[in-house]
């Protein structure tokens, strides 16, 4: 008798099912062979597409995640009624500010050429109507850096120093926040001043020269100021610091503003717990955040 | 790999390898299927240069794993709409269904090493490299499955020295 492996050998050799094998297999194979190339070339072309597809897709998804919010409408883009100054202005912004509690407005704007720039295009300005007559009194002071895609918008009318004048906070918007630029209004002679900061004893973590601080609260990090009141006036204390520790340095310096000069007069590096550092809002020193940073922190500006 | 080769091949290992995947899937149109589509796989890589050693038991390797990938589609499917795929065809008939029978009642694996072992007369050491396992584990599944088969088909052993023998060959 065979052995078991031959007979098991035997009985599924007889029970293995036969091929159809209907026709040329050899053309049904080339067939075969053929269809396969040609659903590649199909699927290599396919893959492409959806390549550039999908390349696209990103590229818009990405432009509309991180663009920054459009100005608001703020003036026909044509040139309108020039606040009394001697050139064609448009994309003007307002907000009202007080000399000495006495009602008036800040205008940002662009001067017009043949038709209006685009945002972040053209020559930007500031000026202030001090009287509220819709004539601007200070001469217009150029501002540098509006760069597209917002340009320069007015920002907010702190008083910063509790001195009863508001001062006129400028910024542009960056890719994860904003750039604040102060600028301090006088009367007599009426003017827009930058205002300029000093640091006589070396305290400072900001650079002397034109006051600029950031204004942002991203994942990363954080930027703002705040106005402190005491019993020997106000301060400007502008903060900033880094989200990647539980335990964060905040770097502030505080600022004594006396018209377009701010002075350092304290500075430090404050290890704390992240919940209890400063946060930027939608106002500094009490005035409302305007333009794109109107409902910061969530502008998509920031 | 020329049209001499290709028809020789066909003619000579065709028939048998359809068989072997035939009995591990229990569809012959679909292993019919695979074995076509491993030729023609292994046509196109010859064309392109590449060596193929042993091209019988490459289609083989190739096959089965297409048509274990075919039943995890068709088992997927019928998670998904179990009252529109229908189960697979195992319908054998005559005097081979006591084998099919008994081959469906086996593992995936020990079926497979059955199969590759007694219709297409692989040894443990090739059906290991096929199955990437070691050669151990082909002659354990191997000595189940046939302590299977040689119940379920009744069949008898000469002696406990072949038996032996051809447990461990």
């Amino acid at each position: 008798m065979p052995s078991i492996d031959d007979q098991l050998r035997t009985r599924m050799r007889e029970a293995a099912p036969r091929a159809a094998g209907a026709g040329d297999l050899v053309e049904r194979l080339g067939v075969r062979k053929r269809r396969r190339a040609s659903l590649r070339r199909i699927g290599s072309i396919g893959l492409v597409t959806i390549v550039l597809l999908a390349t696209a897709g990103t590229y818009l998804a990405l432009g509309r995640a991180f663009r920054t919010t459009p100005i608001p409408a703020i003036s026909p883009t044509q040139p309108v009624e020039n606040l009394g100054l001697d050139f064609a202005i448009c994309r003007v912004m307002s907000m009202p500010i007080a000399d000495a509690g006495a009602p008036g407005n800040a205008y940002v704007f662009t001067r017009a050429t043949s038709g209006c720039p685009q945002p972040g295009e053209g020559t930007r300005f500031v000026a202030a109507d001090l009287n509220g007559d819709g004539v601007v009194e200070t001469p217009p002071v150029k501002l540098d850096g509006c760069f597209p895609p917002v340009g320069c918008e007015e920002f907010a009318a702190p008083d910063v120093n509790g001195d009863g004048t508001t001062e006129i906070a400028v910024s542009n918007a960056g890719a994860d926040g904003y750039g604040v630029w102060l600028f301090a209004v006088t009367s007599s002679p009426p003017a827009v001043e930058p205002i300029t900061v000093i640091d006589p004893q070396g305290l400072g973590n900001v650079q002397a020269g034109p006051l600029q601080f950031g204004w942002a609260d991203v994942v990363g990090h954080a930027e703002g100021a705040r106005c402190e009141s005491s019993p020997s006036g106000t301060t400007l204390t502008i903060f900033g610091y880094d989200k990647f520790d539980p335990r964060t340095e905040v770097r502030t310096t505080t600022l004594r503003i006396d018209g377009a000069t701010a002075t350092v007069i304290a500075a430090s590096n404050d290890r704390m717990p992240l919940a209890e550092a400063p946060v930027p809002g939608n106002e500094i020193c009490g005035a409302p955040l305007q333009g794109s940073a109107a409902n910061f922190p969530d502008a998509s500006a920031k | 790999m020329d049209e001499v080769e290709l028809r020789e091949f066909l003619r000579e290992r065709y028939p048998r390898l359809v068989g072997a995947v035939a009995l591990v899937i229990g569809d012959a149109a679909a292993a019919e299927d695979a074995v076509q589509e491993a030729i023609v796989r292994a046509w196109e890589r010859t064309e392109r240069g590449e060596q193929i050693v042993a091209l019988d038991r490459w289609v083989a390797a190739v096959a089965m794993n297409l048509s274990r990938s075919r039943l995890r589609r068709l088992r997927v499917e019928r998670l998904a709409h179990p009252k529109l795929v229908a189960t697979l065809p195992v319908q054998p008939s005559g005097d081979r269904i006591d084998v099919a029978r008994a081959l469906a009642d086996l593992p995936r694996r020990q079926r497979e090493v059955a199969v590759l072992r007694y219709l297409l007369d692989l040894s443990t050491e090739e059906i290991a490299e096929q199955m990437r396992t070691s050669e151990g584990t082909v002659k354990s599944q191997l000595f189940k499955a046939r302590a299977h088969l040689a119940d379920a088909l009744s069949l008898v052993e000469d002696t406990d020295e072949e038996n032996s023998h051809a447990e461990h060959r």
